[in-house]
């Protein structure tokens, strides 16, 4: 499992003249033409946005990348499933552990900004911090496993997903804070578990207030059954994936 | 159970269309059994089920009904190629594909030297797997198929697609394989080769096993009955 991940890390910044230092500048592009234009529409202060902007876009794209990623992972790696007997959940595993990494790295790069920027990070609840991004790499993990065992029968599901991502993004609360939505508005963020996951981890990070806690707590156990629900779902599957890849 | 022994009840596959309507009959109740060190070649006709049956005791397919039974580690090329990443050194895939195969880390780096010069790619071990030709992807294949040190090795074809080196260095491997006194299963279509490396072998037909003997006999009743239907 180890050994697929460093293969997916190295084989992906290799060949690459900038290397691993796409994972810190992809976000940061992003988080500056983000915050430029939503500076037009916002009355936050710039600085605590911006930080709440990169925060989210730290989680969202972990979650996004992996997703994009891991769907159609086990039909592309059909040549290795077909000719190898393997635990078949290290293929999609070792995309989202790869991803995990880059996902640390832009947390500790966001608490360097942070200090830099000289904003104030709340370490009251830091060591809660693993846990949410641990929820938030085992929810990613079992929708990826879901999605990419799915989509060794039904291939649609490859497209659907992609469909779905693009959506995904505006229902959950990255570009925008929950609170800043009518209260009946953000009750139905919570159906996305993602909303509780990114929320929980700002509360850490930044000590920004939680908008509803109940939900939150909620979606956090959400979370975790969908990781459960996922790889019991790529169990039974995997079983037959040679009959249709 | 012995190591290297396969047991085969009454083994079926079946595969579905993905709309359902249409089942394709892959194996129709085979019955098989193989002794720890028997070396085994496999004939017929493309799509009468030898790959399939090499896939269910690979563990690779899952059969549709009946009874498998494999016992020890078992190591299969089915594909040259197939378990190695294109971008990554022969090193790195060296540690990948074993790791694969079924080995630990731990014995991987331990035989790491062993493999690099069995596979006697020299320099080359330092650069990426694209850059190399198909004979050299073959001896890295093969040299970590004789590290892993399985129980049952299995090979789908792979003989008959190389030239006369590549059938040279096969053989060279296959006295090693010997040497350690291993079950082989080995489909082919070149006849004239199975004598060599194997004392008994399956003829197959539509998914069902229609001689199982001594390679020789097997061969000739085989012959017999193609000429028959050309005639």
């Amino acid at each position: 499992m180890l050994t697929m991940t460093e293969r997916e890390i190295k084989s992906k910044y290799k060949l690459s003249t900038l290397g691993f230092f796409w994972i810190v500048l992809n976000p940061i592009i992003q988080m500056l033409v983000i915050g430029f234009i939503f500076r037009f529409f916002t009355s936050i202060k710039t600085e605590i946005y911006m930080m709440y902007l990169f925060s989210g876009l730290v989680v969202w794209n972990f979650f996004s990348s992996s997703i994009t990623r891991s769907t159609p992972a086990i039909v592309s790696e059909r040549y290795l499933l077909k000719k190898a007997k393997f635990p078949r959940e290290t293929v999609v595993l070792s995309i989202v552990l790869s991803n995990s990494v880059q996902l640390i790295l832009s947390v500790i790069l966001m608490i360097l900004m942070a200090l830099i920027l000289g904003i104030k990070i709340s370490y009251a609840y830091s060591i809660f911090l693993p846990l949410s991004l641990l929820l938030i790499i085992l929810f990613t993990a079992g929708l990826a496993l879901l999605f990419s065992s799915l989509n060794v029968r039904y291939r649609d599901t490859n497209f659907a997903v992609n469909f779905l991502i693009s959506i995904w993004f505006y229902a959950t609360p990255v570009i925008y804070l929950s609170t800043m939505l009518p209260d009946w508005m953000s009750r139905w963020l919570y159906l996305n578990p993602l909303t509780g996951l990114t929320e929980f981890f700002r509360w850490l990070i930044l000590g920004l207030e939680v908008n509803n806690w109940p939900f939150l707590i909620g979606n956090l156990i959400l979370a975790f059954l969908t990781f459960v629900i996922g790889s019991y779902v790529f169990w039974k599957k995997s079983l037959d994936f040679d009959d249709w890849i | 159970m012995k190591n290297g022994e396969i047991v085969l009840k009454e083994v079926s596959k079946t595969y579905n269309s993905r709309q359902g309507r249409n089942v394709f009959v892959a194996l129709d109740k085979v019955n098989l059994k193989i002794e720890p060190g028997d070396r085994i070649g496999l004939i017929g006709r493309n799509g009468s089920g030898k790959t399939t049956l090499l896939k269910i005791i690979a563990g690779i397919a899952r059969a549709s009904r009946g009874e498998v039974r494999v016992e020890g580690k078992v190591n299969s090329l089915l594909e040259i190629g197939a378990g190695f990443h294109p971008d990554l050194s022969g090193l790195d895939n060296i540690m990948l594909n074993a790791l694969l195969a079924g080995m630990s880390r731990n014995e991987v780096l331990k035989s790491k030297n062993k493999i690099v010069e069995f596979s006697d790619l020299g320099e080359h071990i330092g650069m990426p797997f694209y850059t190399y030709s198909s004979g050299m992807k073959l001896k890295l294949a093969f040299s970590v198929a004789v590290a892993a040190n399985p129980d049952i090795l299995i090979f789908d074809e792979v003989v008959s697609m190389g030239d006369e080196k590549f059938i040279k260095m096969f053989k060279d491997y296959f006295l090693e394989v010997l040497r350690q006194k291993k079950t082989v299963l080995f489909a082919t279509h070149v006849l004239e080769i199975l004598p060599l490396y194997c004392d008994k072998a399956v003829w197959m037909e539509d998914g069902r096993v229609v001689m199982f003997g001594e390679t020789e006999k097997v061969i000739k009743k085989y012959l017999k009955v193609k000429r028959q239907n050309l005639g």
